[in-house]
């Protein structure tokens, strides 16, 4: 109730001042106008589940809820513990994408766009949503996670507090959310590609999830990022080093070869190589890493 | 004879995922890994805010060397959402009450 009664405040606000809503209401014709030439209509993820939330605790309620769409085992009880900051009465944004990848999924941090929230739901992936209800003297943080929207209805319908289903209109939804830089991610399985690529977040997101996969996973993983960014090095590295944790030496020594053509110099590269290549029982490329390592030398130790 | 080769076969398995496993390659250690005293740190910091200690290391362990650096920071400044609770509404309440009888 005080929701829809803070709602009716902030409607009063926005019907004097578009700057309340700037994507919403920017030129040059209305969002939704806009919006209609790309996506469906209306897009509502019904089969969400919904978790609850105390005081304090809405983002592993809104975690839990995303986690377990995507087929994680991930109650309230199991996430709660990675997430909560008693002394802040709340959870990080840092920690929500670190929680999400010890449960072996994928954290992606969206374009700050409403057209690009509602693109994710279009794809059918829930989005959790950081707002802010109060302002900059008095900010009151929340996660909510947006399941759907109606572009007739200008709404958005979210999942949050104790509320299963909360319609927004979609200028008051957009308000709340700028408040933080439009900050919202959404759960992608290891092996899924992000609706826009950066192979910078990308391949950090995917090293820091792979301790939390098993290997056949981080192979499907890595494999899928390189038909992306086909000569990243990290992706190279990423490859070998599923490959190797399968036992296959040859076709992880490979991949190292791929990677330090890529970064001849590399260091920490240079490291794993050696490892790898003495495995593989390939002597001379161990011992050209080693030079990479130890000697400053470059990738391939050419006689001298 | 069979069974013999099943044997050696499931052994070589056997010790291959063991050796796999104890020098498993992290593609994370590539991005730079945090330094112990950075980790000792951020592990504190959220103490300090009244995390457990035993789930602290583990929160900090999953982290890359920026995220350690960052949430050192982050703890203390950044958004701590935690939702909408009954003393926010008395304060912002409270607050508008207060603008209303002094300037309207």
């Amino acid at each position: 109730m005080l929701f829809r009664f803070f709602g009716f405040v902030l409607l009063l606000a926005l019907a004097s001042c578009s700057s309340y809503a700037p994507q919403y209401w920017g030129a040059p014709q209305p969002f939704v106008e806009r919006a209609r030439a790309t996506l469906p209509t209306r897009v509502e993820l019904t089969e969400v589940p919904f978790v609850a939330q105390d005081d304090w605790y809405c983002g592993p309620a809104a975690l839990s809820m995303v986690l377990q769409h995507a087929g994680a085992s991930a109650g309230f009880d199991e996430v709660s513990p990675k997430l909560l900051v008693p002394g802040r009465e709340g959870s990080l944004q840092l920690e929500m994408m670190a929680a999400t990848r010890t449960f072996g999924r994928v954290p992606h941090v969206i374009e700050p766009t409403l057209q690009s929230l509602l693109g994710e739901l279009a794809a059918g992936r829930p989005v959790i949503a950081l707002e802010n209800f109060g302002n900059d003297w008095y900010p009151i943080w929340h996660y909510s996670v947006v399941v759907g929207y109606d572009l007739d209805k200008r709404e958005v319908y979210r999942r949050s507090g104790l509320r299963k289903r909360v319609a927004v209109p979609m200028p008051i939804f957009e308000h709340v959310w700028m408040h933080e830089g439009y900050w919202a991610m959404v759960l992608l399985a290891p092996d899924e590609t992000p609706s826009n690529p950066k192979a910078t977040a990308w391949r950090e997101q995917l090293a820091l999830t792979e301790p939390f996969i098993d290997a056949p996973m981080a192979q499907r993983a890595w494999r899928n990022y390189l038909a992306a960014f086909p000569n990243d090095t990290i992706g190279l590295a990423g490859l070998g080093n599923s490959l190797h944790a399968q036992g296959n030496w040859q076709g992880a020594a490979q991949k190292y070869r791929q990677a330090l053509q890529q970064a001849p110099t590399n260091t920490r590269l240079a490291r794993m190589a050696r490892q790898v290549f003495t495995q593989a029982q390939d002597t001379t490329a161990a011992a050209c890493a080693a030079k990479v390592e130890q000697q400053g030398a470059s990738w391939p130790c050419t006689a001298p | 004879m069979r069974a013999i080769q099943t044997l050696g076969a499931t052994l070589a398995l056997t010790l291959a995922a063991a050796t796999a496993q104890a020098g498993s390659l992290r593609t994370a250690d590539l991005l730079g890994t945090p330094s112990d005293s950075a980790r000792t740190a951020a592990v504190a910091q959220l103490v300090a805010y009244g995390v457990p200690a035993d789930a602290a290391k583990a929160r900090v362990a999953s982290l890359s060397a920026d995220e350690v650096q960052r949430l050192r920071i982050e703890v203390r400044s950044a958004p701590a959402a935690g939702g909408v609770s009954t003393t926010s509404w008395v304060i912002l309440i409270g607050a508008g009450v207060y603008v209303y009888m002094t300037y309207m």
